[in-house]
């Protein structure tokens, strides 16, 4: 086969080739990935693609059942606050019964208002701006008070939302971040109750103060019904939490098959590459500096 | 034989040996000239003439130069050519697509955990900003008095609003600078096709003893016809009298020329993205070159990407506002009504964190609508159902970005083995008209020594011319 001096139509073709192997293997050692952007590898990219996107979703899934785990746990403290409170009332009660006095009396009725002040202040508590016993209401102030002349509190009103505050936990569920609106309804009824109590004290009427007592022992049972309602939600939100975790490091590991280069096979390729280049440089090199010319 | 028609003879043979070392050394001084075809010098005897029974020739002249073209492969590479510059022209162009869109597919960074994670951090360009768009609805549902998941939720659609203008401006700069481009291509077409002409005069005014010149001037045409050939494909038609016509087709069938003879050169210019040629303005089909290039991919990828994000747009606007503001109550929408393409699409005036809602108007949920609107995120479309795309907004986004990502694979692979193919004819032209500098020394010692030899023996009959000459 005749062969043509000019070498730009055979040696350098094969020069640049080799070069530009060169080039794409020290891409890919360097950064150590295979895949940066669609056209490295259309089907894996689009298969990043949505895991990336579900990725996104489990972030924000996860946010969510923190935040709710936050709402929930705040809540069961706020909750055991008002225990106390309920055991305080029912030590006062048993305190003026044992010594139904004037002096105890107005004690009793004095400890009462400011623990009803208190209720008042931790049932419209608020955590991130967000009420803890507002359900899904829209209302910043879920229990309302009305007072008398004095400023007493004479009732509690519930006016927070009917349902359920809820967060978005997967595509398809979501997951509970309080109380349900019956519940707080409940601690609403329960916190009258110390207030009829603080009124049976102060009116002396003994038939009251047993109708009451008899009332707030039974009211107790709406704050043990909304601690177990935030165990079993606090439960799901942290299942939910260790699931989205476990769905954001499943698809990362996805990812990581499809976008992480296996940098020990690149170097060994490189290696081969660049020895080719060489000698095809060594090669050229002779073969362009010999001629006939050289030999007359 | 006479002493004086023998030094005739051998000088007739050293100006014949003298013209063929002068093609010789022409060939050694193109060795590296891109497409010059060799010249061989045929030398024969001039003529001849019969005493008694011999047969006397009268001397060496040169009898032609032999044009070692091969015109098939020279058709060949201007067709290989035109493919070769179409592939390549629109490899880069996707190419460049692909990173004004700029999806960086997402998370690459290998976390143990979510800790380290954030929205931001997770998906890049466009989808990135509709997925944090989102997210910060579902962050708004879970606190939606706070102030600063607001603050959040609007900064994310200003974003997301300059994200899609901003893709949609870049997208009209790039079909601008398409533009621009084809228009100096023209220029350079024109340029080509006047020199094409220039050459089709000289080659055709040549006569038959001026081949050497002829040869030379159909190696330089051949040269500018595969220039031609990286700006527009052509049908090239030879003539008799040695002239090239270059004929084109409209898109509706007919031929039109693009250059006749040594004259008429058919008007192109550049219309609304299309090539057009003539009095009439007929749009080409154009089908070769950085011509073609430029027309499918403006005309085809780079429209339909545009109409694609003007689709999410106005998808985006009408979902969002179906569910921000469902009565339609005025003044209410979140994203402006009217402002549905890429390029329209802003945020409802007046919308701050104070007037922003978590929930819809008069409704008695404090997070009815952050939650719609968060899960938006992986609504299903159907374009049955009167909307306006198909599947969730991020699918359509992913399967744009992995279209455009296909056509810039497949475009680089054809370019590659459309590059080899050319490699190759090129090669095997070079084999047979390339110069080879052994080959031309070798004949340049045997010229050489063939005119040493000649010399001396005119010498020699000079020396006896003049020895009888004495003896008078």
């Amino acid at each position: 086969m005749r062969v043509s001096s000019d070498s730009t139509s055979t040696i350098l073709p094969q020069l640049n080739q080799l070069q530009a192997r060169q080039s794409q293997l020290q891409s890919t050692i360097s950064s150590g990935k295979k895949l940066t952007t669609a056209s490295d590898a259309p089907a894996d990219a689009a298969l990043v693609a949505r895991m990336s996107t579900e990725q996104q979703a489990a972030v924000s899934y996860r946010r969510n059942a923190d935040l709710a785990i936050t709402y929930l746990e705040t809540s069961d403290q706020q909750l055991s606050m008002l225990n106390q409170f309920h055991d305080q009332a029912q030590g006062l009660l048993e305190n003026y019964q044992a010594d139904p006095s004037a002096s105890q009396q107005q004690a009793t009725v004095e400890t009462l208002n400011a623990l009803l002040e208190q209720i008042n202040s931790t049932v419209n508590d608020t955590v991130n701006d967000q009420t803890i016993f507002g359900s899904d209401g829209v209302s910043t102030t879920p229990f309302t008070t009305t007072r008398d002349a004095d400023g007493n509190i004479t009732s509690f009103t519930y006016e927070g939302g009917t349902g359920d505050w809820k967060l978005p936990g997967s595509a398809t569920a979501q997951i509970s971040a309080g109380t349900s609106g019956t519940t707080n309804q409940g601690l609403a009824d329960w916190a009258n109750q110390v207030v009829a109590l603080r009124d049976a004290v102060a009116a002396g009427d003994t038939t009251a103060l047993t109708a009451a007592s008899d009332g707030l022992g039974t009211a107790e049972d709406n704050l043990l019904v909304a601690q177990v309602e935030l165990g079993g939600k606090l439960a799901r939100a942290e299942a939910v939490r260790t699931s989205e975790d476990n769905r954001y490091n499943l698809r990362q590991d996805s990812i990581n098959q499809r976008t992480e280069a296996n940098v020990t096979e690149a170097i060994v390729q490189f290696n081969q590459v660049n020895q080719a280049y060489q000698a095809s440089l060594q090669v050229a090199s002779m073969t362009m500096n010999l001629s006939l010319v050289d030999f007359l | 034989m006479s002493l004086l028609h023998g030094i005739s003879t051998n000088a007739q043979a050293l100006n014949t040996y003298g013209r063929a070392l002068q093609v010789t050394g022409n060939n050694i001084a193109n060795v590296n000239t891109q497409g010059y075809a060799r010249q061989v010098v045929q030398v024969g005897s001039s003529n001849s003439y019969t005493q008694g029974r011999s047969v006397q020739s009268t001397g060496l002249s040169v009898t032609g130069y032999s044009d070692v073209r091969n015109s098939m492969l020279d058709a060949q590479i201007v067709r290989e050519q035109s493919v070769a510059s179409r592939y390549e022209g629109e490899a880069e162009i996707l190419s460049e697509l692909e990173t004004l869109l700029g999806d960086t597919l997402g998370n690459t960074e290998a976390l143990s955990t979510l800790e380290g994670a954030s929205e931001e951090t997770l998906s890049g360009g466009l989808r990135g900003d509709l997925q944090a768009f989102f997210s910060s609805w579902d962050a708004l549902a879970a606190a939606p008095n706070n102030s600063s998941a607001k603050a959040q939720v609007l900064e994310n659609a200003q974003t997301l609003v300059e994200s899609l203008r901003g893709t949609d401006e870049r997208l009209a700069d790039l079909q601008s600078d398409l533009d621009n481009q084809a228009k100096l291509e023209i220029g350079t077409v024109n340029e080509q096709l006047s020199l094409i002409a220039q050459y089709n005069r000289q080659i055709s005014s040549l006569g038959p003893k001026q081949q050497e010149q002829a040869n030379e001037l159909e190696s330089q045409r051949q040269q500018a016809l595969e220039e031609l050939a990286k700006h527009m494909d052509f049908v090239a038609q030879p003539q008799e009298n040695g002239m090239i016509n270059l004929v084109v087709t409209t898109e509706d069938g007919a031929n039109l020329n693009l250059l006749e003879g040594s004259g008429t050169t058919l008007k192109l210019s550049w219309q609304d993205g299309k090539l057009v040629g003539g009095p009439d303005a007929n749009p080409l089909r154009v089908n070769g070159g950085q011509l073609a290039a430029i027309e499918s991919t403006r005309n085809g990828l780079i429209a339909d990407t545009r109409a694609s994000l003007d689709a999410v747009a106005g998808q985006l606007v009408q979902a969002t506002n179906a569910v921000y503001n469902p009565t339609g109550a005025a003044g209410e929408d979140f994203f402006l009504a009217t402002g549905q393409t890429a390029s329209s699409i802003e945020l409802e005036a007046g919308l701050t964190t104070t007037t922003l809602r978590a929930n819809t108007v008069g409704s008695a949920s404090s997070n009815d609508a952050a939650l719609a609107m968060g899960s938006l995120a992986t609504r299903e479309f159907s374009t049955a159902a009167g909307e306006v795309v198909d599947g969730n907004l991020d699918n359509y986004l992913t399967d744009l970005t992995v279209t455009i990502g296909a056509r810039v694979q497949a475009s680089q692979s054809d370019s590659d083995a459309e590059s080899a193919i050319l490699s190759y004819l090129n090669t095997q032209r070079d084999s047979e008209i390339g110069v080879n500098l052994d080959e031309e020394v070798a004949r340049m010692i045997q010229f050489q020594r063939s005119y040493q030899a000649t010399s001396r023996v005119m010498r020699a009959m000079d020396d006896m011319l003049q020895d009888l000459l004495s003896q008078i």
